[in-house]
């Protein structure tokens, strides 16, 4: 088994942040990072294989420094190919901690679990005093233009955001969709992606969270229709999920980038900068 | 089980037990109004539901009935507040936890030294059941049929679901309390899953309904 690791550290320095990578073993690969308009440092993260294999071991390890500002992305979908019947699950280890009052956009494209892929994704976010994340993720059922709709073999995902030390969101989902029917009204519905936005931050008013959900439970209410819903809810501290589950994946980067936008401006007191110019 | 025991824990797994939980549908109600739910769904998605968010429930039943120490209780609460994330039914679990925590004192005269903070009801649910002496997985069978009662009779009132439909359904349902219960069993706090996300949206989209029946 391959067990490849980047390791990114982002520190404050005078007039932005900078990026310090100590590791990159490929198949990863960040080229450099750029300010963006907001002042964060952004990165895009690669994988030059095109893909994630069976067995593949991938870790991923940031550490932000205080008031240090990044926004990370990807260049594409992550593709989680189908393995070879001998293979391991194919496993991405997401290690984060964000030191006091440093901020971290974390913005990946979707992942695609192809026919008879096995994936599993473990993150674990540590948020000191202050610090903020924005951290989406948005699960495909499959290559939906190859006739494959959770044709997948498994797929779990295993996060968990800590704020000061204490669990504030802990999400353990696994998903056989060979095994389990996932259209039950109980699990999918009609609906075939799942996305998932944390906006948290540590050490925050309860009060801030309640005015949030209100305020993104409306953007909810406006962007949901036939073929999306989305819902809004604050976690039992620091914290606030917007989740989304939708017929079809036309509208859920733009849907994102409203609930980025109206959180950003809530919490940070300005308007997100997108990787992209388009949403 | 002795005679006075097991009346207790009817006493305890009664669905009509005065902590509130009548006034909420965990769910459910939003299912009904956003997403079709029908009285012909009802035994396939409460199967369902046993599988895992009521597999996740009796793993912390069992948990409640097991813990030894204040900070192990506390990780524990801890622990299934950031495992519910929809505010309402988070919210509904502690405050069905803090009436049982009244209650137990009050009526059953048990003094314990979790009653004081915030508890989720399955915990609290299964510590009750320890220090009334029960056995392990009655007070998780107990707990596991009190809670599908409340769903049910919630059906009752959000559907065309009458008295026999729902006490069929009910007794249909037993079987599958069963092999949740020995699901459960074999599994730690730390390892449960729950992948019924549709359930959860619900539920987040719940304080947004034009008419709503329940609190959650």
């Amino acid at each position: 088994m391959m067990h490849a690791q980047l390791h990114l550290a982002f520190s404050a320095v005078a007039g932005g942040t900078q990026l310090h990578c100590s590791r990159q073993d490929p198949p990863w690969k960040v080229v450099r990072a750029f300010p963006n308009q907001a002042g964060e440092s952004l990165v895009h993260l690669n994988n030059i294989s095109g893909g994630v294999f069976g067995g593949d071991h991938l870790s991923l390890h940031l550490e932000l420094g205080p008031d240090a500002a990044a926004q990370i992305t990807t260049t594409g979908s992550t593709r989680v190919y189908r393995p070879r019947e001998e293979a391991a699950d194919a496993l991405l280890v997401n290690e984060i901690h964000l030191d006091e009052g440093a901020l971290l956009e974390y913005l990946p494209d979707s992942v695609i679990p192809f026919r008879d892929a096995r994936f599993e994704q473990r993150t674990n976010i540590h948020l000191e005093p202050g610090a903020t994340l924005f951290w989406w993720e948005i699960i495909a059922p499959g290559r939906l233009a190859s006739g494959e709709s959770f044709a997948y073999a498994s797929m779990r995902i295993n996060t968990c955001i800590c704020s000061r030390g204490r669990p504030i969101y802990i999400d353990r989902m696994s998903l056989s969709p060979q095994q389990t029917k996932l259209s039950s009204i109980a699990r999918f519905g009609k609906y075939r992606y799942l996305t998932s936005f944390m906006i948290c931050r540590s050490s925050e008013d309860a009060n801030t969270w309640i005015a949030l959900e209100q305020m993104l439970r409306e953007i909810s209410l406006e962007r949901s229709n036939a073929n999306t819903l989305w819902g809004a809810t604050a976690l039992t501290a620091d914290g606030l999920l917007v989740r989304g589950l939708s017929a079809s994946a036309l509208s859920i980067m733009e849907d994102l980038f409203c609930f980025w936008t109206s959180a950003k401006s809530h919490l940070c007191g300005r308007v997100p900068s997108p990787p992209r110019r388009t949403y | 089980m002795s005679a006075v025991r097991f009346l207790q824990l009817l006493h305890l797994a009664d669905s009509a037990l005065p902590v509130g939980a009548a006034a909420h549908s965990f769910g459910l109600e939003g299912l009904v109004a956003e997403n079709g739910l029908e009285v012909a769904d009802l035994f396939a998605f409460f199967q369902e539901y046993l599988e895992e968010a009521g597999r996740l429930e009796a793993v912390f039943v069992y948990a409640g009935y097991d813990v030894s120490s204040p900070g192990e209780w506390q990780r524990l609460n801890e622990r299934m507040s950031a495992m519910k994330p929809a505010r309402e039914t988070r919210e509904a679990s502690l405050r069905l936890g803090k009436r049982l925590a009244g209650l137990a004192a009050e009526a059953f005269a048990i003094s314990s030294q979790y009653s004081d903070g915030p508890a989720h009801y399955p915990l609290l649910f299964g510590h009750v059941g320890h220090c009334l002496g029960s056995a392990r997985d009655e007070v998780v069978a107990a707990y596991l049929h009190q809670s599908l009662s409340g769903l049910v009779s919630a059906c009752q009132r959000l559907l065309p679901l009458g008295q026999s439909g729902a006490a069929t359904l009910l007794w249909r349902l037993k079987p599958v309390m069963l092999e949740t219960l020995a699901a459960a069993r074999q599994i730690e706090v730390e390892d449960v899953c729950l992948s019924q996300p549709l359930l959860d949206l619900a539920s987040s989209r719940h304080p947004g309904l034009h008419t709503r029946l329940f609190i959650s």
